[in-house]
C-alpha cells in the first residue's frame, strides 16, 4: 500500500492517483516488497517478461477505508498490472537451489520428478530446449487468420501472439508473452476459426476466460463478470418452498429481491453480497445502487444488471476499462473483441501482414 | 420511535405523536398479562408462558403445570398454534428440571429464540432476530488457498479485499440468503440507521440495535439496549428465568416463575 503524500490516504501499491485527492502516488511503498516489474520497457515488443527469483503473489493486499472520493482520471484501458512477485509457479531462476530429485523444465518452468522424461507442465522433453512459442506445424497448409494484440496497462499496444487456422492453444508456457502471468493456467484459452468466425473456449483453466461486453447480454444463475478489480458471480434467488412437514422456513420479508451479487474473495471463499430488486440495479464507483468506491478501476457508472420477464441481463454502461463476462461455452467473437485471460487483456485482431 | 397508538413513526425526541397528539413520554404499559381462562389455577413454584404477540389472543397464559410441554403446529400438544406455519408440528418442550424451567429445541426447523440480556458468545452458524430480520453469524476463515497455487501452478484471482474476522448473513423467508456482510474491522453494528447494516424499513429494530464483536479468539453479540431485544436462536437446552422472553414461529411469549 502507498500512503498519498497530500492527504494521508492508503491507495494499493500499483495506483497512480490517490483514490481519495487525485495527487500523483510517487512514494515508494512501505512494505519491504520489490517494485513491480510487470510494466514492459518502452522498445520491448513482447510486453511482460518472467519475474524472476520469485513465486508467491502477494494479492493487493486489501483495499483502504473509505475516505472522501474524487473522481479518479481512468485512462488505463488495460487490465491491473500484476501485483508484485507474480512467478511462472515454481521458479527458474532458483533451480540450483532446488532438491535433487526435481528437475525444472526450461520452457515452462515447471518442476518434475528427477526421472521423468517429458515435463508434466508443457510436454516438452526434459533437458531439451524451450518448445517455440508458435504452434507446432501442421501438415496441412495452416495459416494465421488472427493475431492476440496484448493491451498495455497504459493502453498501448504490446506484443502479438499469432491465431492459427489449425486452432490455438494458450496458455502459460504458449510464449513469452504468457510466461509472467501466473494466473494463466497451461492449458487456458482455445481459439479456433469456424464459419469465417473466431470461436474461443475456456481450456479448463482456473481464472477463466473473459470477454468484454457492451450491451445486455444474458447471465445465467452462476455466471461470473469482472467490473474493475472486482469479481462478482450472480445467483438467482428462488421461490420458497415449505419443507416435507409443511412447515415454512422462517426468515427476513423478502422485499422483492430475485438475486443476489457475490464478490468472489478466495477459490472457497466469497464476499459481501448485495441483493438485487427492481428492474434494474446500476454497479459503480460513485452512482449505482450498488458501489465500490474504493476501486479505482470502476468508473463512476460503469455496468447495470436489469431484470426483464424472468431473464437477468448485464449491459456495460460505457465504462472506461470494460465489463468482461466468463464465458462459460463456447462463444464466437469478432475481430476486434477484447478478451481477459489471466491477468492480460488481448484485443483479438485481423493478421496483420 | 412508534406511537403506541397509532404506529406512526416518530424522530426521536418528539414528546406527542405528531399523528394522534398522544403523550410519547407516559410509560409504555407492556401488554398486560390479562389471564383469561378457565379456572385458573396457579401452582406454587410453577411456571407460565404469556403470549405477548401472536396467534390468538395477547395475554393468554398458558400454566405449566405438568412435567414437560410441548409447543407446536399439531394438535395433540400442550400449547398449540395450529395456524403457525412457521412452526414444526412439535417444535419446542418446555420442562423442569431440579425445579428450574428449562426449554429445548426440538429440531424444530426453524428453532426456538431467547432473548439476550447484554451479550452473549457467538458460534458459527449461530442465528439470531433483529427486528423482523434473520442474520447468521460465520467466523471467516483466512482463505490460505487465494495465495498458494493450483496444481498446474496457476494463482487463483479473486477481487482484493483485506482479511476479515466474519461475515454475517441475512436468511430470507424460504430459506434463500440475501444479503451477505463481511465485516471490514472487528465491530459491526445493526440497526434502523447509522450503522454498518441499517434496515430502514424495519419498524421493528430501534436506531442502534445490536452489535456483533470480534474479540481475541471468541465473537460476542450485543444488544444496544434495543426496545424489541435481539433474540439467539437455542441450541439444545436452556434455562429460563423469570422475565425472559423466546420467540418460535411468530410467537413471542414471556416466562413468568411464581
Amino acid at each position: 500500500m502507498i500512503t498519498c503524500s497530500r492527504c494521508g490516504r492508503e491507495n494499493q501499491a500499483h495506483y497512480k492517483f490517490c483514490l481519495g485527492c487525485g495527487a500523483e502516488l510517487t512514494a515508494a511503498p512501505a512494505e519491504a516488497e520489490p517494485e513491480e516489474v510487470s510494466l514492459p520497457a518502452e522498445d520491448d515488443s513482447r510486453s511482460v517478461t518472467a519475474v524472476p527469483g520469485s513465486v508467491t503473489p502477494t494479492p493487493a493486499a486489501g483495499l483502504p477505508s473509505v475516505g472522501v472520493q474524487i473522481a479518479k482520471p481512468e485512462s488505463l484501458a488495460g487490465i491491473v498490472p500484476l501485483p508484485t512477485n507474480v512467478g511462472t509457479g515454481p521458479d527458474t531462476a532458483t533451480e540450483d537451489a532446488q532438491p535433487a530429485k526435481t528437475n525444472s523444465c526450461a520452457g515452462c518452468g515447471t518442476s518434475n520428478p528427477k526421472d521423468f522424461a517429458f515435463c508434466g507442465g508443457c510436454g516438452s522433453r526434459l533437458g531439451e530446449a524451450a518448445p517455440k512459442a508458435e504452434a507446432p506445424a501442421a501438415p496441412v497448409a495452416q495459416k494465421t487468420i488472427g493475431e492476440m494484440v496484448l493491451i498495455r496497462p497504459d493502453g498501448t499496444d504490446g506484443g502479438s501472439y499469432d491465431i492459427s487456422s489449425a486452432g490455438t492453444v494458450v496458455g502459460r508456457g504458449s510464449g513469452p508473452i504468457f510466461d509472467g502471468d501466473g494466473y494463466l493456467s497451461p492449458d487456458h484459452l482455445h481459439i479456433s476459426y469456424e464459419d469465417e468466425e473466431l470461436v474461443i473456449e475456456d481450456g479448463g483453466s482456473l481464472n477463466g476466460v473473459f470477454v468484454r461486453i457492451g450491451g445486455d447480454e444474458p447471465l445465467a444463475d452462476g455466471s461470473i463478470f469482472r467490473v474493475g478489480q472486482e469479481l462478482l458471480r450472480y445467483d438467482r434467488i428462488s421461490e420458497p418452498a415449505p419443507e416435507t412437514d409443511g412447515t415454512e422456513i422462517m426468515g427476513s420479508p423478502n422485499p422483492g429481491y430475485w438475486g443476489r451479487l457475490n464478490l468472489i474473495v478466495g477459490p472457497e471463499s466469497d464476499g459481501s453480497a448485495f441483493p438485487l430488486m427492481g428492474d434494474e440495479m446500476v454497479l459503480g464507483r460513485e452512482r449505482g445502487d450498488i458501489l465500490f468506491s474504493d476501486d479505482g478501476y470502476v468508473s463512476g457508472s460503469h455496468a447495470r444488471i436489469s431484470y426483464k420477464d424472468g431473464r437477468v441481463f448485464l449491459a456495460d454502461l460505457g465504462s472506461s476499462n470494460g465489463t468482461f463476462l466468463r464465458i462459460s461455452e463456447k462463444r464466437s467473437v469478432p475481430f476486434g473483441a477484447f478478451i481477459l485471460v489471466g491477468q492480460q487483456l488481448f484485443r483479438l485482431d485481423q493478421p496483420s501482414s | 420511535m412508534l406511537c403506541p397508538a397509532c404506529s406512526t413513526d416518530n424522530p426521536d425526541g418528539f414528546r406527542f405523536c405528531g399523528s394522534c397528539g398522544k403523550n410519547l413520554e407516559e410509560e409504555n404499559a407492556d401488554a398486560p398479562a390479562r389471564t383469561l381462562f378457565f379456572g385458573a389455577m396457579q401452582a406454587p413454584n410453577r411456571a407460565k408462558l404469556v403470549l405477548i404477540r401472536g396467534e390468538g389472543l395477547d395475554g393468554v397464559a398458558y400454566h405449566l403445570n405438568g412435567t414437560e410441554h410441548m409447543l407446536g403446529r399439531a394438535d395433540d400438544v400442550a400449547i398449540p398454534f395450529p395456524d403457525d406455519p412457521f412452526l414444526s408440528p412439535h417444535h419446542a418442550c418446555f420442562y423442569y428440571e431440579d425445579n428450574k424451567l428449562f426449554v429445548r429445541d426440538e429440531q424444530s426447523t426453524n428453532g426456538i429464540f431467547a432473548r439476550i440480556h447484554d451479550s452473549v458468545p457467538l458460534e458459527s452458524g449461530t442465528f439470531f432476530l433483529v427486528g423482523e430480520q434473520l442474520l447468521g453469524f460465520e467466523p471467516c476463515t483466512d482463505d490460505e488457498a487465494s495465495h498458494t497455487p493450483d496444481e498446474s501452478g496457476s494463482y487463483f484471482y479473486g477481487s482484493p479485499r483485506r482479511p476479515s474476522r466474519f461475515k454475517l448473513l441475512q436468511q430470507l423467508r424460504g430459506g434463500a440468503v440475501g444479503m451477505i456482510f463481511r465485516a471490514p474491522t472487528d465491530k459491526v453494528t445493526i440497526g434502523r440507521e447509522g450503522n454498518d447494516i441499517n434496515f430502514p424499513d424495519d419498524p421493528f429494530i430501534s436506531g442502534h440495535h445490536t452489535m456483533v464483536v470480534a474479540e481475541n479468539d471468541t465473537y460476542a453479540l450485543k444488544d444496544l439496549s434495543s426496545k424489541n431485544g435481539t433474540f439467539v436462536r437455542i441450541d439444545g437446552g436452556r434455562e429460563l428465568n423469570h422475565g425472559d422472553f423466546v420467540f418460535a414461529g411468530q410467537q413471542l411469549l414471556r416466562v413468568e416463575v411464581s
